[in-house]
């Protein structure tokens, strides 16, 4: 087990070193972002919700050979076409494809893949629709941003602080993102819903830190603060976590199953960019403060 | 000791039972026996598409408006209406600039569920088998432009002839040059279409010395009435196929266009029976839906019933090939060619599935967390309460999804788990906060639970900020996530936090 009190103490003591640290951590997921836009020309790959296809998401009976299911997918629907199984409490597969396709496609499947069907669900999506979307998307990411940001100058009426607060919220949903390009999550309206709760849930830690340090200065030396926001701040993000991890592993629904994995990724680049970056920026300005 | 008592008549505690009583009135929860023999619990909760199946699409008009957007609906509505699904919402919706019609059929309610109404919910059994996607566009791609046609075909010499039409004689002679023909002296390109004694003439082909000009008898607009009843519709084996008929009525001007076109038209016999030399064909979309023999007895008559028949591969694909016709036929023709531009289906079985998989997870989720927080406070009287809290915020926000009928969705309920995961993590800070009192700086209670809401107020504020941009995108597809979660917030800071801080209150004043 890490003893937390001495990690506590060495950031509180090398603030810069620790900074410098997470920067380069965020430089990392940002540079590995940019490197995928310039590959591929979009910063993450989006689900057909932001293009157009078709998702469909299978109940089913039997055993499920993945790879012969994908190669009999490919064959149908082409290269990029994707087949994945949720295991939940039940078995799920669910097979993207930019082509659109029926329920009658569907029977044809199974029945090419020796599965039996026990449920089904078939969502198809038109480029125009699609592009309006992405749009709409991205629209949403900045205002939340720009909202999020507003409530934190309100709260904190200093810059310094309030800066470092919007810049964890930033470095988590970057994170998130280069996560998800990592481990192949694409970005669908799902997602985008559970990166902008991200936002609410990265920015409470923040708020309880900075408001410790910066508000309760009758509560002790700054160290004792930060070590008692960092008692507080872990507890939250870890039973966030455990929560989100039961529901991962429990769900076989890809909303509920992409919400949740987006979920655990920014909680957890959520720990770093509150408890290294935020407390040595804190740290450094209070410092400065002082003198 | 606490004061149970005394606690329980504070205001805040009080407002907080009263919450969780009123919300469970709302919800109604009542148990009935399932199939299998479990008990299961029937809500007033209005459930969405993905837990009870069913479909919506978002229907993409080519001319784009409100009005388009609005008449649309309605003709969308009626049209679906006479198909026989009952629970059906439509609404305009705006995205960007352009408008869409918002479809969305639900699977069944409680009451459609009886099995005397199975029949009305066909729909839904329908795509247990596999079809409703496609039916569904087969009902809503379709304009709906409705033809009834009578083709002339006139044979010439030199490039012109003598044409009789409704007794009058004409001449007809064909531009080369202009790929036209000009009757008397109207000319028609190709395709174009000229008015002859009240009668729209289309000259749609040239084959060799023969001429294609097809009377237009019956437009959507013409049709009056569509029989759906037995005697007037059925649907009958045919050789190795299968066909469906019903009659519809036309307007007067239609039976009059009818009685003009069949006129010229010479008997012939053929299969045992005399029939007109030429076909009346129905085009929906122009498309050709069937091709019908004309009776020689109704030659120059005005004929008000019209027998309308097609072609299917089994006797249920007669039947739905039928009903979707009806169903067109009734609601007219829509004012704008449109596009399905998203499509969402899903079986009630999975959605039911999604569901139980959903509540197993926020229970097993709520029993994770309570394990973590006991680890952290090892106190039953800290954990209690928190799960306790936890557990009747989530009624609250069900509650009052109940009173508004806001549809509870998968993205709901993932809103759900969200917002009792920030409602732990806001326990977790006012209990830290109230414990303070070990600290060195003694503060009173007042000030600690003070400073507890200053941090839990601003967390709260900067979620709500996250949703609200987000309840936009996607037509609304994660509208219900951002709405519950905001919901979430909100019951939160004004009832479940403040009574759970009173209870910490009372805890530390009782040690």
């Amino acid at each position: 087990m890490i003893n937390l009190d001495k990690l506590a103490d060495y950031i509180i003591d090398n603030p810069r070193k620790v900074l410098v640290v997470s920067l380069l951590f965020l430089a990392l997921c940002i540079s590995s972002i940019g490197y995928r836009y310039i590959q591929t020309g979009e910063p993450v790959e989006r689900s057909i919700d932001f293009k157009s296809g078709t998702q469909l998401v299978l109940e089913y009976k039997g055993n499920l050979d993945i790879g012969q299911a994908t190669a009999r997918v490919q064959e149908l629907y082409g290269a990029s076409a994707k087949v994945r199984v949720l295991g939940g409490i039940t078995n799920t597969v669910v097979i993207d494809t930019d082509k659109q396709v029926n329920m009658n496609d569907v029977d044809n499947l199974a029945k090419s893949l020796n599965i039996e069907i026990t449920g089904r669900s078939l969502q198809s999506i038109g480029s125009t629709v699609g592009q309006e979307f992405w749009g709409q998307a991205l629209t949403a990411i900045f205002l939340a941003f720009v909202a999020m940001s507003v409530v934190v100058f309100i709260t904190f009426r200093s810059v310094v602080p309030s800066l470092a607060v919007i810049l964890a919220g930033f470095s988590d949903i970057v994170t998130a993102v280069a996560g998800m390009n990592l481990f192949g999550i694409q970005l669908s309206i799902a997602t985008l819903a559970g990166l902008l709760i991200l936002i609410g849930y990265s920015v409470d830690t923040d708020i309880l830190l900075s408001t410790r340090v910066l508000k309760r200065k009758e509560e002790g030396d700054v160290r004792h603060r930060i070590k008692s926001s960092m008692k507080t701040g872990l507890m939250m993000t870890i039973a966030s976590i455990v929560a989100v991890v039961v529901l991962f592993f429990i769900s076989s629904s890809p909303t509920l199953d992409d919400i949740a994995l987006v979920m655990i990724i920014g909680l957890v680049a959520d720990m770093p960019y509150t408890w290294l970056q935020n407390v040595s920026i804190l740290k450094i300005y209070t410092e400065r403060e002082d003198k | 000791m606490i004061n149970i008592k005394k606690l329980l008549m504070e205001p805040k505690l009080i407002i907080w039972m009263l919450a969780v009583l009123i919300a469970i009135v709302a919800i109604r929860p009542m148990p009935t026996l399932g199939d299998s023999g479990t008990v299961m619990f029937q809500t007033s909760l209005k459930k969405g598409i993905d837990i009870e199946g069913g479909s919506r699409a978002l229907i993409l008009l080519k001319d784009s408006s409100q009005e388009m957007a609005q008449k649309t609906k309605s003709i969308l509505e009626r049209r679906i209406d006479a198909y026989g699904v009952k629970e059906k919402e439509l609404r305009p919706v705006q995205i960007g600039d352009k408008w869409y019609v918002q479809l969305e059929l639900a699977g069944t309610t409680e009451e459609e569920l009886r099995p005397v109404q199975l029949g009305d919910i066909w729909y839904v059994q329908l795509e247990l088998a596999g079809t409703t996607e496609e039916e569904l566009r087969g009902l809503i791609e379709k304009q709906g432009k409705f033809e009834a046609i009578i083709a002339r075909n006139v044979t010439m010499v030199n490039n012109s002839a003598v044409f009789t039409f409704n007794g009058k004689q004409y001449n007809l002679v064909y531009i080369p040059a202009d790929d036209a023909v000009k009757i008397g002296n109207l000319t028609a390109k190709i395709n174009g279409t000229i008015q002859l004694d009240g009668v729209p003439l289309e000259f749609s082909k040239k084959v060799g010395d023969s001429v294609t000009l097809s009377a237009i008898v019956i437009s959507g607009d013409d049709v009056k009435q569509v029989f759906t009843d037995s005697q007037h519709s059925r649907v009958a084996s045919l050789g190795n196929g299968w066909e469906f008929e019903f009659s519809i009525t036309i307007s007067r001007e239609a039976a009059e266009r009818f009685a003009k076109v069949t006129s010229d038209l010479t008997p012939e016999f053929s299969n045992g029976r005399n029939y007109l030399s030429s076909d009346i064909e129905l085009y929906l979309d122009n498309g050709l839906v069937d091709s019908l023999k004309i009776s020689s007895d109704l030659k120059g008559k005005e004929q008000p019933d019209i027998q309308i028949s097609g072609p299917g591969s089994s006797r249920d694909d007669a039947r739905k090939k039928m009903n979707s016709l009806q169903s067109i036929l009734q609601s007219g023709a829509l004012p704008t060619e449109i596009e399905v531009a998203q499509m969402n289906t899903i079986s009630p079985s999975l959605g039911a599935q999604f569901m139980r998989v959903a509540l197993v997870g926020i229970v097993f989720a709520i029993i994770a967390v309570s394990i973590v927080i006991f680890i952290r406070y090892r106190d039953p009287k800290i954990v209690i309460p928190i799960i306790t809290t936890s557990i009747t915020e989530a009624l609250l926000v069900l509650g009052i999804a109940a009173m508004i009928q806001w549809t509870i969705d998968l993205p709901a309920i993932a809103g759900l788990i969200a917002s009792i995961g920030t409602g732990v993590n806001d326990q977790i800070i006012i209990t830290d906060e109230i414990d303070k009192k070990r600290e060195k700086e003694q503060l009173n209670m007042k000030r600690r639970i003070k400073n507890a809401f200053f941090i839990v107020f601003s967390a709260a504020a900067t979620i709500v900020a996250a949703m609200i941009p987000l309840m936009t995108v996607g037509a609304g597809g994660v509208m219900g996530f951002a709405f519950t979660t905001i919901v979430g917030v909100f019951v939160g800071i004004l009832i479940t936090r403040p009574a759970y801080a009173k209870v910490l209150e009372y805890l530390h004043a009782g040690e």
